[in-house]
């Protein structure tokens, strides 16, 4: 499928709108360029510099547990037992000494010692929308231009055009999903192109129309693949045209795809395991991604709808999705960590925002980006740290909180990405993965 | 308030200004400023709806103060305007943000120094033009002395309409020193207007023929003809069930197709019925001639759900989603209320579905209906026909704890009253249906701009307002003025679908190349490149039946049945109108792989392929080819790859596979 000019940066259109077309050559040495120049600077961002060699040593991949709907902290990562703003529920101790989460992640607590828990991220968005853009893309929009996905930077900084495995995938079972829905209908690559855009599979996790005709030999299905790319690219390079760089781009996965198709299917993985992860969708994805993961696919988001939005009946609604959460981070983790895997594979698990420290008239939580948690295992991040804390309620971050920005500079910095690279984007203002040297948590970071 | 477009008072404009554009042009005020604008967008509205927002706004609004929104911020609350611009310490905000300030915001805590100084400069930049006059605590008020900006250009009444079309985008291209690309030459227009008003390209032969055409008005006679080609009709229906219904797969389809809906649409656009009548007989459901009984689907699919109902009207009327109105005023597009919604609702809740023996119904009820609806501060209304288009209508309410009867001589059609099959729905003499439809279909602006917006989209690739139901006052037109004159001239030309889209594809915007000018990319809303629109469902696969030679006989196409044919591609095609197009995986698999694309691509007596590959000569045959396919000449480098690829195959195979290249690439997948 590789063609010889199918390198980052060079094949295709890279985005989904004409005046955001960037200029392709450029874009590539301006790339190379600044991660040469930066590469020393970044590493001493670890806390043990010789980490940084390792790390750019070996393949790296990540995991996004994306918790749509924004879960709560306060029966997750950062109880308030005591308090009215802590809600009913208890909280248990963990294996970290002095450290307590909610009563419904047990299984969490007793692998803490594997465990990166962020309590004081603070971004400034709270609507679905706006707010599942800012942590997927890392910052906050300036458009016109469209900031490729965390997804999609890794899916072009972890993977290769030639990988069979798709770079980049969404495992989502739930076609609908409100804001989410919205989100996806947009343009997840951004300024990176579609090629680096999800692939997205999901509910009977079977893919229609991936077996080759009989009556057409596999050099053949390449031969006539090479020759529709020589048209599409003509016309695309004629008219900037947006829509056709999206189609060339989806031509271009087809053959990885075809290839690696019993990845994708359920039933091939041990019954077993199923059974730990199970039962429901989210379980079912999350064995998934590790399957996938295994196999050579660099970035799984496992998403599934926004059950997290618990505006009504938020007890009641947490005491069925907490123990499911607890039950799959668990196995994942365990699992990536005895196939020799958590070292080179990163696992974050976030929503957009956090929920608000009292109960609407509803019984529910609402939205609350000013104080909230996540946690982050693997690649890259230390274990057994608990970074940050919020006062007595959970109404504010206490000490220094962290944003989007520090987010993503953690992130890139764990899976060996230089964060402060810019994007040479021609006449186009000037990007970086992470604007403004935004620092890492490097409390985080192993 | 008259306006400066129009010699006599132009009623859009005035309703428009002073029902819409209110907020909007209140933040234009101070967005013309810059500075302050971004101050508010990025650091004071963040600021306040963290520090404030959780007992000012939303739910709660205490002391009557909501900080949810600039303009609500501008009005204050119990206590007066909570700024006064450009006077930070007259302002009530600022003065309790002040250490020791009395009362002391927010409650518990004081804010750092830094960001009682933001909140200072900020008010200090805001400037009182639009600011004191006319606020009060009314919504209402804010109108009454916002003016309209001035008309770019004012067109002469004798100008021919596509030559305002013209003028109106030859203004935007200079504002935006933007270069339009050249004419995109008779062969792409003739692909272009077929696409778009049959639905399917030219055949090879037909578009021969066409190109020996001579004559300044050859493209005119063209559009006439495949105006009055009986495809055209048939093409708007299956444009207009999406746009109207939505894709809702095959057994809906189905369904539709038995209840007569496409016939009805077809029939609507081949007699060219003004758009605003079709819009009344659908809300009103009541056909007046058997033909029309289709008319009748349009509520009756959404099963007597009266929200969904009104949802599926909202778009057609007014031009928005009022969706988000549902549980509270539209958070975003404020001047969309929570009552615009239950009004709506309203006009349709004592409707439901019944049988007869001429088909589908919507029995309608004398009596109930009277609801009313809760916001978020649990604050209790009535749901009365009020409609977002500024309309009322009225109706008696029946006085608390009477009992309404329900009276025979409460209808035109009653009810059965035993077990009796009905007849004829029931229709009582005040119909909710008939007062909406009354209400929002006639003299309504609203209408013909969200028509106008909605067949620019269709045929120039995207909306003057973008996406096309969003024409709400955070979505402004690209061309206000340009829009404001198309949906004056529709409404004018009494809602003249027709007349519409030949103004629009006799423009010269839409006859422009779509390669662009130079080599810098160009706004798409500027319009000064030729419109590029990915293949519909069904005009890829009726396009598909005509270049490679399997044209529809007797209801199949090569061997399979035409609607199994046309209902696979539906299924990976759906999309139509999607503000952001992305190609999907599955599309691509489908063209790779599916048996069923690949019989059309066959060498079959008559067929393409086979024409083809009777072609010795390999160059010949790649030219052959591409004019067939892309219906233009061969460029060398092209013809080159093209026997490179066949020099030692098999005839057939490698022309077949030849043609699967030309067929899936962009080139034939998109109109352009």
């Amino acid at each position: 499928m590789a063609a010889p000019d199918s390198i980052p940066g060079l094949s295709g259109s890279l985005c989904g709108q004409p005046d955001h077309v960037i200029h392709r050559r450029k874009f590539l040495t301006g790339m190379a360029t600044a991660g040469a120049v930066s590469t020393a600077s970044w590493a001493g961002l670890f806390s043990v510099p010789a980490f940084a060699e390792t790390v750019k040593r070996k393949a790296k991949k990540c995991i996004l547990l994306w918790l749509c709907g924004a879960p709560s902290q306060f029966e997750t990562w950062d109880p308030k037992p005591g308090r009215t703003s802590g809600g009913p529920f208890r909280s248990i101790p963990t294996r970290i000494p002095g450290v307590h989460f909610g009563e419904l992640m047990p299984r969490v607590a007793g692998i803490t010692d594997k465990l990166a828990v962020v309590r004081s991220m603070k971004t400034n968005q709270s609507e679905h929308l706006q707010g599942i853009d800012l942590l997927n893309r890392g910052s906050a929009p300036r458009p016109p231009f469209i900031r490729p996905t965390l997804g999609s930077v890794l899916a072009q900084q972890l993977g290769h055009l030639e990988n069979p495995v798709p770079n980049f995938i969404l495992l989502d079972p739930c076609p609908e999903g409100n804001e989410f829905k919205e989100f996806k209908a947009g343009n997840w690559a951004g300024w990176l192109g579609a090629q680096y855009g999800p692939v997205r599979v999901g509910g009977d996790y079977r893919i229609e129309n991936v077996i080759r005709q009989i009556d057409l030999t596999t050099d053949d299905h390449e031969a006539r693949n090479a020759l529709r790319r020589f048209f599409g690219r003509k016309y695309e390079n004629e008219r900037k045209s947006a829509a056709a760089a999206s189609q060339n781009a989806v031509f271009e996965r087809v053959k990885g795809l075809m290839s690696c198709a019993h990845l994708f299917d359920m039933e091939r993985l041990p019954a077993r395991d199923r059974e730990r992860y199970g039962p429901g969708a989210f379980g079912m994805h999350a064995l998934q991604a590790r399957h996938l993961v295994e196999n050579g696919a660099p970035f799984v988001m496992v998403s599934n709808g926004m059950p997290w939005d618990s505006h009504v009946f938020h007890n009641e609604i947490y005491q069925m999705l907490v123990p499911e959460l607890d039950r799959v981070i668990f196995h994942l983790i365990q699992d990536l960590e005895e196939r020799g895997l958590l070292d080179d594979t990163l696992v974050v698990m976030m929503g957009e925002f956090g929920r608000t420290p009292w109960m609407n008239q509803a019984r529910g939580r609402d939205h609350y980006p000013n104080a909230w948690s996540l946690a982050l295992a693997g690649c890259g991040i230390r274990r057994g740290v608990v970074v940050g804390e919020t006062d007595a309620d959970g109404v504010d971050v206490v000490g220094t909180a962290f944003n989007e920005r520090n987010l993503f500079a953690t992130i890139f910095t764990a899976l060996g990405i230089d964060p402060y690279a810019a994007y040479d984007i021609g006449d186009l203002p000037s990007f970086h993965r992470v604007e403004e040297h935004a620092e890492p948590i490097r409390g985080v970071l192993a | 308030m008259s306006s400066p477009l129009a010699p006599e008072p132009c009623l859009i404009r005035e309703w428009i200004a002073r029902t819409l554009l209110p907020a909007a042009l209140l933040l234009a005020a101070f967005e013309a400023r810059g500075a302050e604008d971004s101050l508010w967008k990025d650091q004071v509205e963040p600021l306040v709806k963290h520090r404030c927002g959780e007992c000012h706004s939303g739910v709660k609004t205490k002391s009557g103060l909501d900080l949810g929104s600039f303009q609500s911020m501008l009005r204050g609350g119990d206590r007066g305007a909570a700024v006064v611009p450009g006077r930070p310490d007259d302002s009530l905000m600022f003065q309790v943000l002040a250490a020791g300030g009395d009362p002391h915001m927010p409650p518990k805590g004081q804010l750092p120094p830094e960001q009682v100084a933001l909140i200072r400069t900020w008010i200090s930049q805001l400037v009182s033009t639009a600011s004191t006059a006319g606020i009060s605590n009314g919504p209402t008020a804010l109108d009454s002395k916002s003016k309209p900006s001035k008309p770019v250009w004012v067109p002469p009444a004798a100008m021919a309409p596509s030559q305002v079309v013209d003028r109106f985008l030859e203004l935007g291209w200079n504002s935006r020193k933007v270069k339009p690309s050249r004419d995109a030459g008779d062969a792409a227009f003739l692909r272009r207007t077929h696409l778009d008003l049959v639905g399917r390209v030219p055949a090879p032969e037909e578009l021969e023929r066409r190109l020996k055409e001579r004559g300044p008005n050859r493209r005119q006679r063209w559009v006439d003809a495949l105006i009055a080609d009986p495809s055209h009709a048939r093409h708007l229906a299956e444009v207009f069930d999406v746009v109207l219904m939505g894709r809702r797969g095959a057994d809906l389809e189905e369904q539709r197709r038995r209840n007569h809906w496409f016939e009805y649409l077809e029939a609507s656009f081949r007699e060219n019925r003004p758009w605003n009548r079709t819009l009344h007989d659908l809300i009103v459901a009541r056909p007046q001639a058997p033909s029309d009984q289709g008319a009748v689907w349009f509520l009756y699919e959404r099963k007597g759900n009266p929200q969904s109902m009104a949802e599926a009207v909202a778009p057609h009327v007014f031009g928005v989603q009022i969706k988000c109105a549902q549980c509270h005023d539209h958070m975003v597009a404020r001047e969309i209320k929570q009552a615009h919604y239950w009004g709506m609702v309203a006009a349709f809740n004592r409707s439901k579905n019944v049988e007869t023996p001429a088909g589908p119904g919507l029995a309608e009820s004398a009596i109930g209906g009277f609801v009313s609806f809760a916001n978020l501060k649990k604050e209790s209304q009535l749901a009365a026909l009020t409609f977002f288009n500024g309309r009322r209508v009225d109706e008696p309410w029946p006085k608390e704890g009477e009992k309404e009867v329900d009276d025979v001589a409460k209808y035109l059609v009653a009810p059965p009253t035993g077990k009796e099959p009905v007849r004829e729905p029931a229709r009582p003499r005040f119909s909710r249906r008939e007062a909406l439809a009354e209400a929002v279909t006639q003299d309504n602006p609203l209408l013909a701009r969200a028509a106008v917006n909605r067949v620019w989209a269709l045929l120039m690739g995207r909306g003057l307002v973008h996406p096309v139901d969003l024409m709400d006052s955070k979505h402004p037109p690209s061309h206000p003025d340009l829009l404001d004159w198309l949906a004056r001239d529709f409404e004018s030309h009494g809602h003249d679908l027709r007349r519409l889209i030949r103004i629009l594809v006799l423009s010269q915007a839409y006859q422009l190349d779509s390669r662009p000018a130079g080599s810098r990319p160009v706004a798409p809303e500027a319009f000064a490149v030729g419109p590029e629109k990915p293949l519909s469902a069904e005009q890829l696969y009726r396009s598909l039946t005509v270049v490679t030679g399997n044209p529809v006989r007797d209801g199949t196409v090569a061997g399979r049945p035409e609607a199994e044919v046309r209902r696979a591609f539906v299924q990976q095609f759906p999309d139509l109108f999607a503000a952001e197009y992305n190609a999907s995986l599955q599309q691509a698999l489908f063209l790779s792989n599916s048996p069923l694309f690949d019989t059309l691509l066959k060498s079959e007596p008559g067929t393409l392929c086979a024409r083809l590959a009777a072609i010795t000569e390999p160059r010949k045959r790649v030219g052959e080819a591409i004019r067939a396919v892309f219906g233009r000449d061969a460029t060398g480098e092209e013809l080159a790859e093209g026997a490179r690829y066949l020099a030692g195959r098999e005839a057939v195979a490698g022309t077949r596979q030849l043609l699967w290249a030309l067929l899936t690439s962009p080139e034939f997948q998109t109109n352009h």
